[in-house]
C-alpha cells in the first residue's frame, strides 16, 4: 500500500487556532477516506474492538504497577483505576494473585485519619480517593470492598470541605468542580453523602456554569468537557441539577462534538478521545434529565449510515473555503431520528441524597442520543483506536492508559445510549462495528461497571 | 511544545501561596509569568486560572482588557481570550461592570463576527438581545455561506420572544430548498430553522430535531 500524498500546508493568513484545527482534519479526513475505499471484509475489520491486544496492553501497564513501590509517582491509584476499569469494561476478569497485590497496594494507600493518597505514606487526596474507592469497587468481593475504611474516608472528606460548599483537593490544595465530583462520587458509592457534605456545592457549582453554558472548574474560568461532566454528575447526586440553566448546557455540550466526529474540550479547541466519555457522558446525563418534561413519542429509528457518509468523506478534496471543513463527511442522521423526552413522573427529585444515585439508573432515556452516537464511535474505533492495542487522544499522539480508560468508557456511553435503562442491551444497529463490540455498561455518574456498582451499593447498604 | 507539560497545578497553587505572602508587589510578576506561557500555549488552561486568580487577589487590572484584544488580534479564535474579555468586563474596579461595557462589548463581538461568521467563540459571547444582532445575523444569512451559528442565536432568540422583520424573514426561507421536504405545510419560522439546521449541520440532526420538538406551539410565523 503506496504511503498517502504529503498534505498540502495550511492556508496563509490564518491563526494558529486555524492551521491547528486544519492540520487534524488533513490527518482524520485521511483516515476515514482510506477506511472509505476498503473492501467490506477489511472495513469491518477496521471497525472492531481489538479486545485481545488492549487486554495484553492493559494486563502488562498492571503487572508493572503492582510491585513498583520505590516510585513517588503519585497517580498509581489513578493508573489501577484506568487500568482494572478498562478490564471490567472489555469483560476480562484480572488473575486473583494480581488482584490481591492491587488489593494490598491501595489499601497501603490509605491515610490512618482517612482517604487515599498517591502512594504509601503520602498525603491523602481527593482525586487520588476517588481512582481508588472506583478500583476497589470494580475488583468487587468482600475482600476489596471491606478494605475500605467508611469512617475515616467520611472524616477525610469532611475536613476538605470548605465553608463555600466547594471541596478542596487536599489539605492546603485548589477548590475546584473537580475535587466536588470526586468527593460527592465517592460519598454517594460508599453510603456517607449527607446534608453536611451536600450543603452549598450547589451554589459552587452553579458559580462555575460561565456565559458559555458550559461549566468551568473554578467561578471565571473558562466552560470544560471535564468540569462540565463533573459539575453535572455532582449536581445530579444532590438532586440539584435543575438549578443549573439546562438548556444552555445541552447546547454547549452538543456543539463541542466536530466534524471530525469525536469530542473536543472547549470552544475552537482540538478534537480528544478522552473528551468521547466527559462530553459524551454529559449528554448522556442530559439525556435522562428530561428537563422539559415533553410526552413519549413514538417509535425510535435510527438508520445511520456510516458507508455513504464516509463515502461523502473520500470526495473531499480541495475545498474552496480556507479551512477546508469536512462537514459533509460527517456521517448521516436519519432525519426520522427522534430525540423524545421522558414523562414528568420522572422528575420528582427525592430529597434523600443516598437514593439520587441508585435512583437516577431508574430514570428511562427515551429516544434517539443528543449528540451523533455512531459518528463518535466511528472516531473512537478509527482514529483513537490503536489495532496493537490502548487508545489515544489523536491520529499522531501516543497511546497511554488514561485515553484508553476514557475512550472505552465513552464507547459504552454510545453503544448504551439510547438504551431505555442502563443495563438493557443495545439493538445491534446501535452498536458501530461487530456487535460483539458490545462492552459492559455502566453507572454513568461514577464511570463503574454498572454490575460491580450494585454489588458495591448492596454491599455499604447497611 | 506542549504547554500542559509546563504547568503543574500544584507550582501553580504553591506559587499561589507565595504570592499571597507577597501581596500586590507579587501581581506584576505573576501576570508576566502567565504571560509567557501564553505566548508558547495561549489556551493553557491552568495558567489561566492563576492569571484570574492573580488579578483578583492581587490586582493589576489596568491592562488585562488590552492584553484580551491584543491575544484576539494575534487568534481572535483564541476562546480563552473571549473568556477572559468576559471576566474582565464583569470584574475589574475600573470598567463599571456589564452595563456600562455592554455597547461596546456587542460592537467587538458583531465585528469579529462578519470577518469570520464560523467562529463559535464570539458568537457565545453574545448574550443580549440587541438589534445589532439581529442585524448581524441577517448579514451572514444573506451571505449564504457559514450560517449555522447565525441561525441558532435566531432560533434562541426566537425562544426569547424576538420578533423577526419580514428581511429575516426571507433571509430564512431563501435557505430552505424544496426538494428536502420542510417545505410547503411548515410555515413556522422557529421550525423552518430546526429544518434548515438538520440538513446544514448533520452532526447536531437529533439535536435540532428536539429543539424542533420543544418549540412552543403559538410561534411567531
Amino acid at each position: 500500500m503506496e504511503p498517502p500524498p504529503p498534505p498540502p500546508p495550511p492556508p496563509s493568513g490564518t491563526t494558529v487556532t486555524q492551521r491547528d484545527q486544519w492540520r487534524v482534519e488533513q490527518e482524520v479526513g485521511r483516515i476515514y477516506s482510506f477506511f472509505a475505499q476498503l473492501p467490506p471484509a477489511a472495513q469491518s475489520f477496521a471497525l472492531e474492538v481489538q479486545r485481545d491486544n488492549h487486554i495484553e496492553y492493559l494486563t502488562r501497564g498492571l503487572r508493572g504497577l503492582a510491585p513498583s513501590f520505590g516510585s513517588l509517582d503519585a497517580s498509581r491509584p489513578w493508573i489501577c483505576y484506568w487500568i482494572i476499569h478498562s478490564l471490567a469494561l472489555l469483560g476480562e476478569p484480572i488473575d486473583a494473585e494480581l488482584e490481591d497485590s492491587v488489593i494490598d497496594f491501595l489499601s497501603r494507600c490509605q491515610d490512618p485519619s482517612g482517604g487515599y493518597g498517591g502512594g504509601p505514606g503520602q498525603l491523602p487526596h481527593l482525586a487520588t480517593t476517588y481512582a481508588a474507592v472506583n478500583s476497589l469497587i470494580t475488583l468487587g468481593g468482600s475482600r476489596s470492598l471491606s478494605s475500605i475504611n467508611r469512617d475515616k474516608v467520611h472524616n477525610f472528606l469532611r475536613q476538605m470541605k470548605q465553608p463555600s460548599g466547594g471541596f478542596r483537593m487536599h489539605d492546603g490544595g485548589e477548590i475546584d468542580v473537580r475535587a466536588c465530583y470526586t468527593a460527592i462520587s465517592v460519598a454517594s458509592t460508599l453510603n456517607i453523602l449527607d446534608d453536611e457534605l451536600a450543603e452549598k456545592v450547589g451554589d459552587f457549582i452553579l458559580s462555575c456554569q460561565t456565559y458559555e453554558g458550559g461549566i468551568a472548574g473554578e467561578p471565571g474560568s473558562e466552560a470544560h468537557g471535564g468540569y462540565t461532566f463533573c459539575g453535572l454528575a455532582t449536581m445530579i447526586l444532590i438532586n440539584e441539577a435543575d438549578r443549573l440553566d439546562l438548556s444552555r448546557l445541552i447546547d454547549w455540550v452538543v456543539f463541542r462534538q466536530g466534524v471530525e466526529c469525536g469530542f473536543q474540550g472547549r470552544v475552537n479547541k482540538l478534537v480528544d478521545g478522552c473528551y468521547s466519555f466527559w462530553q459524551g457522558g454529559a449528554c448522556a446525563l442530559l439525556q435522562k434529565l428530561h428537563p422539559f418534561g415533553l410526552s413519549e413519542g413514538g417509535e425510535d429509528e435510527s438508520t445511520d449510515s456510516i458507508d455513504s457518509s464516509l463515502y461523502a468523506a473520500s470526495n473531499v478534496s480541495e475545498q474552496e473555503e480556507q479551512e477546508n471543513n469536512l462537514e459533509s463527511a460527517s456521517p448521516q442522521v436519519d432525519g426520522t431520528c427522534q430525540f423524545k423526552q421522558g414523562g414528568p413522573q420522572s422528575a420528582s427529585c427525592s430529597i434523600n441524597t443516598g437514593n439520587a444515585s441508585y435512583n437516577f439508573l431508574e430514570r428511562r432515556a427515551e429516544g434517539g442520543s443528543l449528540f451523533n452516537s455512531s459518528a463518535l464511535q466511528q472516531y473512537i474505533l478509527l482514529c483513537s483506536q490503536l489495532p496493537e492495542g490502548g487508545f489515544r487522544d489523536k491520529p499522531g499522539k501516543f497511546r497511554d492508559l488514561y485515553h484508553t480508560c476514557y475512550c472505552l468508557s465513552g464507547l459504552t456511553v454510545c453503544q448504551y445510549g439510547r438504551s431505555k435503562h442502563a443495563d438493557s442491551p443495545p439493538l445491534p444497529w446501535d452498536v458501530v462495528g461487530p456487535y460483539s463490540n458490545l462492552l459492559e455498561p455502566i453507572h454513568p455518574l461514577h464511570n463503574v461497571v454498572l454490575s460491580k456498582y450494585q454489588e458495591a451499593n448492596e454491599f455499604f447498604a447497611g | 511544545m506542549d504547554g500542559r507539560r509546563i504547568v503543574k497545578v500544584r507550582r501553580l497553587h504553591h506559587r499561589r501561596w507565595v504570592a499571597e505572602k507577597l501581596g500586590p508587589d507579587a501581581a506584576s510578576r505573576e501576570l508576566e509569568f502567565t504571560r509567557k506561557i501564553f505566548f508558547l500555549d495561549a489556551k493553557n488552561y491552568h495558567a489561566w486560572s492563576h492569571r484570574q486568580w492573580v488579578l483578583q487577589a492581587l490586582g493589576g487590572w489596568e491592562d488585562e482588557l488590552d492584553y484580551c484584544a491584543q491575544l484576539l488580534e494575534e487568534d481572535v479564535f483564541n476562546n480563552s481570550a473571549w473568556n477572559q474579555r468576559y471576566f474582565v468586563i464583569t470584574k475589574s474596579p475600573f470598567l463599571g461592570g456589564l452595563k456600562a461595557m455592554r455597547d461596546s462589548e456587542v460592537d467587538y463581538a458583531i465585528e469579529a463576527i462578519d470577518a469570520n461568521p464560523e467562529n463559535e467563540s464570539p458568537w457565545r459571547y453574545l448574550w443580549l438581545n440587541d438589534s445589532r444582532v439581529h442585524s448581524a445575523c441577517l448579514r451572514v444569512l444573506k451571505a449564504k455561506r457559514n450560517f449555522k451559528f447565525a441561525l441558532s442565536t435566531l432560533l434562541d432568540l426566537l425562544g426569547l420572544g424576538f420578533k423577526p422583520n419580514q428581511e429575516i424573514k426571507d433571509a430564512i426561507t431563501s435557505l430552505r430548498t424544496s426538494d428536502s421536504g420542510e417545505a410547503g405545510s411548515d410555515s413556522d419560522l422557529a421550525n423552518s430553522i430546526c429544518s434548515i439546521l438538520a440538513r446544514e449541520d448533520p452532526m447536531r440532526a437529533n439535536y435540532w430535531t428536539w429543539r424542533s420538538s420543544k418549540l412552543p406551539q403559538a410561534a411567531e410565523v
